[in-house]
């Protein structure tokens, strides 16, 4: 019994600290998404983040409970980045100039003055693609190891 | 690229185009619709039919979307005024390359062909496909084959309008792939992919001629564009004087013959009938087939001069004539008589071009796509209503097929040459043109070509629907009720051919349209009728003889009507009985053990017999493997490093106050290195190396690299936890591998491999040495820099992978999702397999403590979807 316990105890704080970490980690992602130019970070390591946060949710959580909560969403991430940078890449073309020509400017709004750009779009493709891939790797990997033999 | 001139891009209009794009009219982007179309509906219609839209009905998009397009050619056409319909879009600029479409007259006259009898075949397919899938149990979807046949009517028009030579490949290629897929329709059967195989890679290995062909071409005339090199004098002349000739008309004659199904390489047409019926009669009848000779009439102006050109075709032609017949002649099975037929008939085709007899050339081909498709469907008729397609099989259907008796007979009889069927204006015209150039040789091949063709058309038709019954009294014959839906496309053809044979006019307008694209200086075709009849008509006269004494001597001697035939098998009989051993049959027997088509089948089983050899390679122990990678670079280290001059004789320092940290680095990522080997533990390994990799992080912060320390940090993360997954997942397996006997690997084993990988690491370190002391230059560097600066970011990574080098990323991002999607797979399946695996050990064990079952654990490798399995 006491085995049991101390294996308990230890759980639950895997699991209280992954839920509060887990959300962090998002956000961190996102900012490294936004601020692709700027800061060191992009869309390829906020891909990378969050597919392991949520490998942090199968090992916090469950493997059995995680997927029970999520869509099956993997192949259709790979799929919607893809497209999204074929489209992004496209609007170059439509322009007139090459394929992937980003457009960068200064956008005024609400007073405040932006610099946009649209390879923001190619970076979120690019982490949708990572994520879908990576996750999709770790489910393939790690399904069937939560009954340790 | 400075955010201050192009800032007004962002005021909300999209510049739909620069000056290239803008200047085309609204009926220059409707040809380019008339393209797009049917492949924007064949990737839209598996999607609709997934979401449960149009599962049943899906023929009629494929319908619509062929009657908005022949609607659309015809009134590009009629509306032209001087100058046809012509798109050119940019493609590759620094190549000069355009995507160019342009709907000249033998556009007009092909588009017309593959749109109008496209029609057909889909309504034809309506009611055919369906009974098609369930009678051969064929687990594919209709939506699918629509899907498919639009990719190929898209492919093919694109094909015909192509006015730019890259253009003209891509789409060429893009039928060979259509093909491939409508052949291979039938996903489980090992002949259909074998049939689809070999034509794909006859067609498309010849269509490397092609592309060789197009680039000599272009390169010795400075232009891409078809049109503009046809209509120069100039261009054609420097190009005839050039290197280039002999390259360029070896390169088309290949791949036209190839696609064509010409004499040597047709051997792939009689195999593709393995396709359901209504593939049979689109593609390998009427238009795709056709292309080869399309090519040969678009590039007939400029490669017409050149004599050998000529004479190379017509040889080819004539024999293939000759043969095609032929061999048409003793064929059983209705879909291969269709086949040679259709060899033999562009063998016509390709005998007028060789001569020069455009009009003749693309009148027969317009009367014979009518003809052959016809055929095709009465085939598919005769096979719906009485399930058999072999003439031994059947007879004196004409009792209860009445109609189709009657189409057929104008559709058959038209083809052998009979009066008031296009048909008969083919052969005149034809003989017409063989006469003109006073050869006897070609006038003897001609004729015999003709008696052949008559004698296995008459013998077609006979044997189907007029020989005394061979089918059993209670065999089931669907009425002919029921076959309407059916008949009406093919009646429509028949009508068609009919009305071309009263009023040749109709067609010749048309070939004409497409001979003023091929010869403008040319006259059109004359087709008239003299009476007393001169030489054409006199051969003409004498091929109906001799045709008819060929068939009365053939009834007489019981080949074309043997009584009492023998049941088919698939395969033809071993040994042929004394009496059948007539001289075609002979042939037929020597062609079947040393033709092409054997020397085929055998090359691609001593391939398969060489990759299997090859494959004794892969072991699959995972340490060979390993061993393996290391070698390569262990030996070019050892042979290439001593040969390098410059080595860094001094470091620079750069980072003077760093350098204890640097030390101390060192020496925590050498010990930790020397520690993942010494350790007992798997994971404690794995763990260290990742240790190891962080170590490196800290130096690149320090060496004011954060992106690269970022990025270092998160992949060595990443690589740790995908090492301790496949730990837990592999770890019985490794263990059994990896350890010997005793559980333990060996100290010998142990210290070998530790050898290996410190070699491996030194090879790599001298290396990185060598690069760093040859005095790299720092000019794209800073030229990265600066642009960076332009484009108002700051981190220059994120930059380049974005934005500078844009295309490598995206390429790289499709490579991540494929292997992830292939290794996702591959794990599956071996997760499988180990589940079953485990499944029968406990239950011979008797352990009631075993996982839950999965139910299909038995069929191994069949579910490779990454699904989720049950827990218990």
């Amino acid at each position: 019994m006491p085995e049991r316990t101390r294996q308990r105890n230890a759980f639950d704080i895997v699991r209280s600290t992954t839920v509060i970490v887990f959300p962090v980690v998002l956000v961190i992602a996102g900012s490294h998404i936004l601020n692709a130019h700027e800061i060191p970070g992009e869309g390829f390591t906020a891909g990378l983040l969050v597919a392991m946060s949520v490998l942090l949710l199968y090992v916090g959580v469950g493997y059995a409970e995680v997927e029970a909560a999520l869509p099956r969403f993997t192949r259709w991430l790979m799929v919607a980045g893809l497209s999204l940078a074929l489209v992004t890449g496209m609007s170059g073309l439509l322009r007139g100039k090459a394929f992937g020509t980003h457009v960068h400017g200064d956008v005024t709004v609400l007073g405040e003055t932006l610099s946009l750009t649209s390879s923001a779009f190619f970076d979120l493709a690019i982490f949708l693609v990572v994520t879908g891939s990576v996750h999709g790797l770790f489910q393939a990997l790690g399904r069937g190891e939560d009954r340790a033999r | 690229m400075s955010g201050d001139a192009l800032g007004g891009a962002w005021g909300g209009t999209l510049a739909l185009g620069g000056s290239a794009v803008g200047e085309w009219a609204a009926r220059d982007w409707a040809l380019l619709g008339v393209v797009a179309l049917p492949l924007v509906v064949a990737l839209l219609l598996p999607l609709a039919s997934a979401v449960g839209v149009l599962s049943r009905r899906s023929w009629i998009p494929a319908f619509v979307v062929a009657l908005i397009d022949l609607v659309a050619i015809v009134w590009l056409r009629a509306t032209e005024s001087n100058s046809p319909a012509e798109i050119r879009l940019p493609w590759m600029d620094a190549l000069g390359v355009e995507l160019a479409f342009r709907l000249d007259g033998l556009a007009f006259l092909f588009a017309l062909m593959v749109s109008g009898i496209g029609l057909g075949i889909v309504g034809f397919s309506a009611r055919y496909i369906p009974h098609d899938l369930e009678v051969h149990r064929i687990h594919r979807k209709e939506s699918t084959f629509y899907a498919c046949l639009l990719f190929f009517m898209g492919t093919m028009l694109g094909l015909v309008c192509a006015d730019d030579a890259m253009t003209l490949y891509l789409f060429w290629e893009g039928t060979s792939i259509s093909s491939f897929l409508l052949i291979a329709f039938d996903l489980l059967r090992q002949r259909t992919h074998f049939a689809a195989t070999k034509a794909f890679s006859i067609t498309a290995g010849a269509g490397l001629g092609l592309f060789v062909a197009l680039v000599a071409l272009t390169t010795s005339t400075e232009s891409t564009s078809l049109s503009a090199i046809r209509d120069s004098p100039e261009l054609v002349r420097e190009f005839l004087d050039g290197p280039f000739v002999a390259l360029v008309v070896g390169g088309i004659l290949l791949a036209a013959v190839a696609k064509s199904a010409q004499v040597p390489l047709h051997v792939w047409l009689p195999d593709a009938m393995v396709a359901p019926t209504p593939v049979s009669a689109y593609l390998h009848s009427a238009t795709m087939v056709a292309a080869g000779v399309f090519l040969l009439a678009r590039f007939a102006p400029v490669l017409g001069p050149v004599p050998e050109f000529g004479f190379l075709l017509a040889l080819v032609g004539a024999v293939t004539l000759v043969f095609g017949a032929a061999v048409a002649l003793v064929q059983t099975k209705l879909k291969a008589i269709l086949a040679f037929s259709t060899i033999s008939q562009y063998g016509y085709v390709t005998l007028l071009l060789g001569l020069g007899a455009y009009g003749a050339a693309l009148f027969v081909i317009l009367a014979h796509a009518l003809l052959k498709a016809g055929l095709f469907l009465c085939t598919g008729l005769v096979s719906h209503a009485t399930g058999r397609g072999d003439v031994r099989e059947l007879g004196g259907l004409w009792r209860r097929l009445p109609i189709t008796a009657v189409v057929t007979a104008i559709l058959a009889l038209g083809l052998a040459g009979a009066p008031l069927v296009s048909g008969f204006w083919m052969k005149e015209v034809f003989y017409k043109e063989v006469l003109a150039a006073n050869s006897g040789r070609l006038t003897t091949a001609s004729l015999a070509g003709g008696i052949l063709t008559f004698t296995y058309m008459v013998r077609f038709w006979w044997r189907i629907f007029l020989s005394p019954r061979c089918l059993p009294q209670s065999a089931h014959v669907e009425s002919e009720r029921t076959l309407t839906p059916m008949l009406v496309p093919v009646a429509a053809l028949a009508l068609l051919s009919l009305s071309g044979g009263v009023w040749p006019g109709l067609f010749t307008s048309l070939s004409d349209a497409g001979l003023e694209s091929v010869a403008p200086q040319a006259s059109g075709t004359t087709i008239e009728l003299h009476w007393p009849p001169d030489a054409t008509l006199l051969l003409t006269i004498i091929t109906f003889a001799l045709g008819f004494l060929l068939v009365a001597w053939m009834a007489k001697r019981d080949r074309l009507l043997e009584f009492s035939a023998p049941p088919p098998s698939e395969r033809p009989p071993p040994h042929e009985s004394e009496e059948q051993r007539t001289p075609a049959r002979l042939g037929a027997a020597v062609l079947r053990r040393a033709g092409i088509s054997t020397l085929y089948d055998r090359g691609i089983v001593a391939l398969d017999g060489l990759s299997r050899f090859v494959a004794k390679v892969q072991t699959g122990v995972l340490l060979h493997y390993v061993l393996a990678l290391a070698a390569v670079p262990i030996a070019l280290g050892v042979v290439l490093l001593p040969q390098v001059k410059a080595w860094p004789m001094s470091v620079e320092r750069t980072i003077a106050e760093a350098e204890w940290a640097f030390g101390a680095l060192a020496v925590a990522a050498v010990s930790l290195a020397l520690a993942s080997t010494l350790v007992r533990s798997q994971i404690a390994s794995v763990l260290m190396v990742g240790g190891v990799g962080y170590v490196l992080a800290v130096a690149f912060a320090i060496l004011h690299a954060p992106d690269v320390a970022v990025v270092q940090v998160i992949v060595e993360t990443v690589f740790a936890a995908f090492m301790l997954l496949a730990i837990g997942r592999l770890r019985d397996s490794i263990r059994k591998e990896a350890m010997g006997p005793r559980g333990r690997r060996s100290h010998a084993a142990r210290a070998s491999m530790v050898l290996v990988a410190t070699a491996l690491g030194a090879v790599f370190t001298v290396t990185t040495l060598a690069v760093a002391g040859s005095g790299g230059d720092d000019m794209l560097g800073n030229a990265f820099l600066d642009l960076t600066d332009d484009v108002g970011a700051r981190d220059v990574v994120a930059t380049i992978l974005v934005d500078f080098r844009m295309l490598d990323t995206f390429g790289e991002i499709t490579v991540f999702a494929v292997a992830a999607l292939g290794s996702g797979l591959l794990l599956g399946q071996r997760q499988h397999r180990k589940q079953s695996r485990r499944k029968s050990d406990d239950e011979r064990k008797g352990d009631v403590e075993a996982e839950s079952s999965s139910p299909d654990s038995e069929d191994d490798g069949d579910n490779v979807e990454s699904g989720d399995r049950p827990h218990a």
